[in-house]
C-alpha cells in the first residue's frame, strides 16, 4: 500500500482481523469463528472522506468499529498520527515476518516494541482516553444512539463532563453552539429525544460526536434510517461541518450513490476483505474488480430515461464461517478463471453435474456416477459404474470446454488434467486441480488499486472493458 | 360475489376487460383513533390500478403508503377507520358497509372512543378472505416477521395453496389419476414438436380431459436448462402415481363439497395413521405445487429449502418464499410493500428481476410501494406521489420524472444524489413531515412549500395538467381545468 505524498495521513490500519468466535456448546473442539475482518490496510489523510462500501455483513461496520477499538481486535496495528518512519518501518519488518524463512531474531522483538509505542490497539487507558478524544463515531439509527431519558443539552453535553471540558455554564454554552451549528436553535435544548423527528435526531447525534472537536468521525450509515428530503439536509450538513472543522471521516454506507456524493476515496470490501480502493470518480466511472462493477450495475438509478443493462450475481454474500479460499468473490464472479481459488468440493460438484445432466447428445451413454471422493485441496476422483471408451475420454474433455464458453460453469476452468483408470470393472476419473493463490491488493493505476487475479495473470483490461460494455455502466444520460 | 370467485378459480384463462381497471380506489379517508387524538392519515385518496401493469406509490415515512395498501385487502389496523371511500376491485366494493363498521363515541373529556361492530366485521372478513390471499396477495417488506418462524418454508406456502385453492389441487390428482400412457404420450410428443402456448396447451389437456394437469406440465415446459428427453421423461411419469381407491373416492367427495371436508370423512382424519390416505395427500400434493412455485421463484436448491424453516434462509431467500407465497393462487393483483428495502443492491436487482418476470408469467397487476426512487423507476409503469395522506401527484413513469409538476415532487426528485453528477449541496426539502393530528389547513404541503401563496390555505383542486398527468396544486389551478378524481 502507497502512501501517496503530499497530505499528511490521519490513520493507518494494517493487517487488521477481526475474528468473531461462535459458541457452539462443545469443550474440546476447536471454537468456530467468523472471519468479519480479515486482514485490511488502509490509510485516512487529514481531511479527507474515505468511503467504505460494501453488502450487509461484509463487514464494514466492524471496521468502523475497530478503527475507534470499540471492539478488541483479534490482530493488526493501528497508528494514529504516528510518524511516516514508524509507520514504514512496521510494514517492513511485518513483510518480513510474514516470509516463510524469516529468521526470529531480534525483529519480533523491534515490531512488539513500535506496537507498544505507538498502535492504538496496544495502547494503554490514558493514552486510549487521548484517542477517544480524537475520534468519534455516529451510528444508524438516532432512535437507539440516543438515551431517552435525557434532555438534548445533557445528551450533547455527556461527552464533554467525561472528559471534563470545562465548567457546566461553559458546557452547556458549547452545547449549545453545537447544536445551533447542526441546524437546531435553543427551543431544542431542553427537549427530551422522542419529541423530534428522525432527521432532527440525527443531528444531535452529529452534535455529540463533534462535541469535544475530534479530528476523525466514523460516519456508520447515517443517513440509512431517515428519509430521502431528510437525508439531503444531514449529507450537506456532513459536508459543511467537515469543511469548517476540517474533519476526516470514514463513510460507512451500503448506499453507493450517496457514499459517491460524500467521499474523496473508496473502499470496496466483500466478505471481510477490501477489493477495491481508489479515488471516488475513479472507482465509479472505471471499476476495476468484478464485484465492484456488478455492485455499481445493480444501483438502482431514479431515472427512467437510463436503461442499462444489469450484471445480476448469483447466489449470495458466502458465509464467513467458512470464507471461500483464494478469492473469496470467485464462487459468484463471472470472470473467474484457474487461480481464484477453486477447490476439490466445489469443482466436483460442477463435474458430477455437467457429467450427470446428459445435455451431450454423445454423453447420454456413459456409465452412471456412483461416488466422488474428495483426496486433497486439489484432487478429487469419480467412479463410474463401467469402463469408459477413448472415445468418451475426449468427450469430457470437449463437454468441460463448451460448459466453461457456454453456460458460464467458472468452476471447471480449474481442471488441469483428467486421468482415467479403466483396469477395474469400475472406471476411475482423477482430476487435478490448477493451485490456487490469494490475490492481493495490486496498484493498477495512480492510487487505484484492487486484489483481482485478472490483472496479475494478464488480460485484466480487455476482460473487464468487456464486463464495462455489457453492464453499460458509462452510460449516463446524455440525451 | 361467490359466483365471482368460482368463475376465476375454475379457469387459468384470464378474462381481460380492457377498460375497467382492475383496482379503483375512490375518496378514501382513514382515521386513526388514539389517546392523543385522531391522526388523519389517509385524506382523500383516489387512484386505479389497471390490469397488468405496475403502479408505484412513492412517499415518505408516514405519509400512508402501506395504509393504503392495507387498506385495500381490508387489514386495516385495530385503531384504524375507513371513514369515507370505496375500494372496488373487479366488480365488488370491498368498502361497501364501512358506516356498520363502527362507531364513534364522543367522551365528555373530549376524547373520541372507537367502538366496532364486530357482527359486522365478522361479515366482512367471511367475504374479504375469498378475495385477500386469492386475487388480491401482499409481499412485506421484512420477510423475517412476515414469515412463521416455527413452520418450514413449503408448510406456509402449502397453506396458501389450501387454503384458496384445494378444488385446483384435487384436480390435479384426479386429472393423473386418469391420464394413461396413450395420452401422455400424445401430450409429450405434441410438446416436443413445437413449443405450445398457454392457451393451445389448455385446449389440448380440455380435449383430453385432462385439465388438471395444466399447471404441472407448464412448469415442466418452461424449465430452461431441460433437455427435451428428459422433460418427455418428466411427463409420462405423471401417470405413475396413482392415489389408493379409498383415497380417490374421498377426493371425489372432497370436490364435489368444494374443498370442505365431508362429515363422515371428520373422524378418520382425526386418526394419525388413517389421515395420511385422505387429507395427508392434499397436504403432500400441496407440497408439490409449493417446490413448483420455489423453482419458478429462481429458488437455489429448491428441494431443500422447501423442509427448511425461516431463520435457516438469507434474505433474498426469504423474500423469494414470500414471492412464491404470493403468487401462489395466481392472484390479479400482486401488492408488494418495500420488497427490497432491507436487501443489498446485488440482491434487490435479483428481486426486481424476478418480480419482472413473473408479472409477465402471470399476467398480474402489481401495486408497488416503495420510498426508492431509484427502485420505482426500474419497474413502474406509473406511479402517484403521496405526502401526508394525500396523492398529490399521478403520472406515467418517464413523464413524472421529465416533467414533475407538483412541488413536493420535485423537491423529492432533486433531493437524491444523481448517479452521474456531483454536485456541492444537495437541494432539500425544509422542515419535517406534518403532524397528522393537526394537519396544516388547505394544502398539506403548504408549510413547507417554497411556491406557497394565498390560495393555498384552501384545500387545492385535482387538476390535469397533461396525457395522464393529474396534480394536487393551486400552481395550475384554474377552474375550468378541474377534474373528477
Amino acid at each position: 500500500m502507497s502512501n501517496s505524498e503530499g497530505e499528511s495521513i490521519l490513520l493507518q490500519g494494517i493487517r487488521l482481523k477481526k475474528y468473531f468466535p461462535i459458541r457452539t456448546g462443545k469443550v474440546f473442539s476447536k471454537q468456530p469463528q467468523v472471519h468479519a475482518v480479515d486482514g485490511i490496510d488502509f490509510f485516512i489523510k487529514k481531511g479527507e472522506v474515505v468511503g467504505v462500501v460494501g453488502e450487509s455483513g461484509c463487514g464494514k461496520t466492524t471496521l468502523g468499529r475497530l478503527v475507534l477499538r470499540l471492539i478488541e481486535p483479534t490482530s493488526g496495528a493501528l497508528f494514529f498520527e504516528a510518524s511516516r518512519d514508524v509507520v514504514k518501518r512496521y510494514i517492513e519488518l511485518n513483510e518480513l515476518e510474514c516470509s516463510p524463512n524469516a529468521k526470529r531474531d531480534n525483529r519480533l522483538a523491534e515490531l512488539r516494541a513500535i506496537e507498544k509505542a505507538y498502535s492504538i490497539f496496544r495502547s494503554g487507558r490514558k493514552n486510549l482516553r487521548k484517542y477517544r478524544k480524537e475520534t468519534q463515531i455516529v451510528f444508524q439509527d438516532p432512535n437507539s444512539s440516543l438515551d431517552p431519558r435525557m434532555r438534548i443539552k445533557e445528551i450533547v453535553a455527556e461527552p464533554l463532563k467525561a472528559h471534563r471540558y470545562g465548567k457546566n455554564e461553559q458546557i452547556y454554552e458549547r452545547a449549545t453552539t453545537l447544536l445551533e451549528d447542526c441546524g437546531l436553535g435553543p427551543q431544542f435544548v431542553n427537549r427530551f429525544p422522542h419529541e423530534l423527528s428522525g432527521g432532527q435526531r440525527q443531528r444531535v447525534a452529529i452534535a455529540r460526536a463533534l462535541a469535544m472537536s475530534p479530528q476523525f468521525v466514523v460516519l456508520d450509515e447515517p443517513t440509512s434510517a431517515l428519509d430521502v428530503s431528510v437525508q439531503a439536509q444531514i449529507l450537506n450538513l456532513l459536508k459543511k461541518l467537515k469543511n469548517e472543522f476540517n474533519l476526516s471521516f470514514l463513510f460507512i454506507s451500503h448506499h453507493l450513490i450517496v457514499v459517491r456524493y460524500m467521499s474523496d476515496r473508496i473502499l470496496v470490501m466483500y466478505a471481510g476483505e477490501i477489493v477495491e480502493v481508489g479515488k471516488t470518480e475513479e472507482v465509479f466511472t472505471a471499476p476495476l474488480h468484478p464485484y465492484t462493477i456488478a455492485l455499481l450495475s445493480s444501483v438502482p438509478v431514479p431515472d427512467p430515461k437510463t436503461k442499462r443493462e444489469r450484471i445480476i450475481l448469483q447466489g449470495e454474500v458466502p458465509n464467513l464461517v467458512f470464507p471461500p479460499k483464494g478469492c473469496r468473490f470467485h464462487p459468484r464472479c463471472p470472470y473467474a478463471f484457474e487461480p481464484c481459488g477453486w477447490t476439490s468440493a466445489e469443482v466436483m460438484n460442477a463435474f458430477i453435474t455437467v457429467l450427470s445432466s446428459g445435455k451431450y447428445p454423445p454423453m447420454t451413454k456413459l456409465p452412471a456416477i456412483l461416488h466422488g471422493t474428495i483426496v486433497d485441496d486439489f484432487t478429487f476422483t469419480i467412479e463410474l459404474n463401467g469402463n469408459l471408451s477413448p472415445n468418451d475420454e475426449t468427450e469430457i474433455r470437449r463437454s468441460l470446454k463448451m460448459e466453461i464458453k457456454d453456460l458460464g460453469v467458472r468452476a471447471l476452468t480449474a481442471v488441469k488434467d483428467i486421468q482415467i483408470d479403466n483396469s477395474k470393472a469400475t472406471s476411475i476419473v482423477a482430476v487435478n486441480l490448477h493451485e490456487y493463490k490469494k490475490p492481493k491488493l495490486n496498484q493498477v493505476k495512480g492510487d487505484h488499486s484492487v486484489a483481482c487475479h485478472i490483472y496479475t495473470e494478464g488480460g485484466g483490461e480487455i476482460v473487464i472493458a468487456q464486463a464495462r460494455k455489457e453492464s453499460s455502466l458509462l452510460v449516463s444520460r446524455q440525451t | 360475489m361467490t359466483q365471482e370467485v368460482e368463475l376465476s378459480s375454475s379457469t387459468n384463462l384470464r378474462q381481460d376487460v380492457a377498460d375497467e381497471p382492475l383496482l379503483r380506489v375512490r375518496n378514501l379517508r382513514i382515521s386513526f383513533i388514539t389517546r392523543a387524538g385522531r391522526i388523519q392519515a389517509i385524506n382523500d385518496v383516489s387512484f386505479e390500478v389497471r390490469a397488468r401493469e405496475v403502479f408505484g406509490l412513492v412517499g415518505e415515512t408516514g405519509c400512508g403508503k402501506s395504509q393504503t395498501a392495507l387498506a385495500v385487502m381490508r387489514l386495516t389496523p385495530e385503531a384504524g377507520v375507513i371513514e369515507r371511500g370505496e375500494i372496488w376491485f373487479v366488480g365488488n366494493n370491498l368498502a361497501k358497509n364501512i358506516s356498520n363498521e363502527f362507531k364513534l363515541i364522543n367522551k365528555k373529556n373530549g376524547q373520541v372512543k372507537l367502538k366496532r361492530n364486530k357482527s359486522q366485521l365478522k361479515r366482512l372478513n367471511a367475504e374479504v378472505s375469498e378475495i385477500r390471499g386469492k386475487q388480491i396477495s401482499m409481499v412485506f417488506q421484512e420477510p423475517m416477521t412476515s414469515l412463521n418462524p416455527v413452520y418450514t418454508a413449503g408448510r406456509q406456502i402449502s397453506e396458501a395453496l389450501i387454503r384458496h385453492s384445494i378444488v385446483s389441487l384435487i384436480d390435479r390428482m384426479l386429472a393423473r389419476n386418469r391420464a394413461t400412457e396413450e395420452k401422455l404420450k400424445e401430450i409429450a410428443d405434441l410438446t416436443a414438436r413445437s413449443r405450445l402456448s398457454e392457451e393451445e396447451l389448455h385446449g389440448l389437456l380440455k380435449r383430453l380431459g385432462l385439465e388438471g394437469l395444466q399447471d404441472e406440465l407448464w412448469f415442466i415446459l418452461s424449465k430452461k436448462d431441460m433437455p427435451l428427453a428428459e422433460k418427455k421423461a418428466l411427463i409420462l411419469q405423471l401417470g405413475r402415481s396413482k392415489p389408493k381407491a379409498v383415497t380417490l373416492r374421498f377426493l371425489v367427495r372432497l370436490k364435489k363439497s368444494g374443498g370442505r371436508i365431508p362429515f363422515n370423512y371428520r373422524i378418520l382424519n382425526g386418526m394419525p395413521v388413517v389421515r395420511k390416505l385422505f387429507v395427508g395427500v392434499i397436504e403432500k400434493e400441496a407440497l408439490n405445487a409449493s417446490l413448483e412455485l420455489l423453482s419458478l421463484v429462481n429458488m437455489p436448491n429448491a428441494g431443500n429449502v422447501l423442509h427448511q424453516y425461516p431463520h435457516e434462509l438469507s434474505g433474498g431467500m426469504r423474500q423469494r418464499v414470500m414471492i412464491a407465497m404470493a403468487i401462489a393462487t395466481k392472484p390479479k393483483l400482486i401488492i408488494v410493500d418495500e420488497p427490497t428495502s432491507a436487501l443489498d443492491v446485488t440482491v434487490q436487482a435479483q428481486i426486481l428481476e424476478l418480480l419482472r418476470y413473473l408479472k409477465d408469467t402471470f399476467n398480474a397487476a402489481i401495486l408497488f410501494i416503495s420510498h426508492d426512487l431509484g427502485v420505482i423507476s426500474e419497474i413502474c409503469d406509473r406511479l402517484a406521489v403521496m405526502y401526508a395522506g394525500n396523492i398529490v401527484e399521478v403520472a406515467s413513469l418517464t413523464e413524472l420524472f421529465e416533467n414533475p409538476k407538483h412541488p413536493y415532487t420535485r423537491g423529492l426528485l432533486a433531493a437524491v444524489p444523481k448517479y452521474g453528477e456531483k454536485r456541492e449541496t444537495l437541494q432539500t426539502i425544509d422542515g419535517t413531515v406534518p403532524n397528522l393530528i393537526d394537519p396544516p389547513k388547505g394544502c398539506r404541503f403548504r408549510t413547507r412549500c417554497p411556491q406557497v401563496f394565498d390560495r393555498c390555505s384552501q384545500g387545492p383542486p385535482w387538476i390535469q395538467v397533461g396525457k395522464e398527468h393529474c396534480v394536487l396544486c393551486w400552481l395550475y389551478g384554474d377552474s375550468d381545468k378541474h377534474v373528477e378524481q
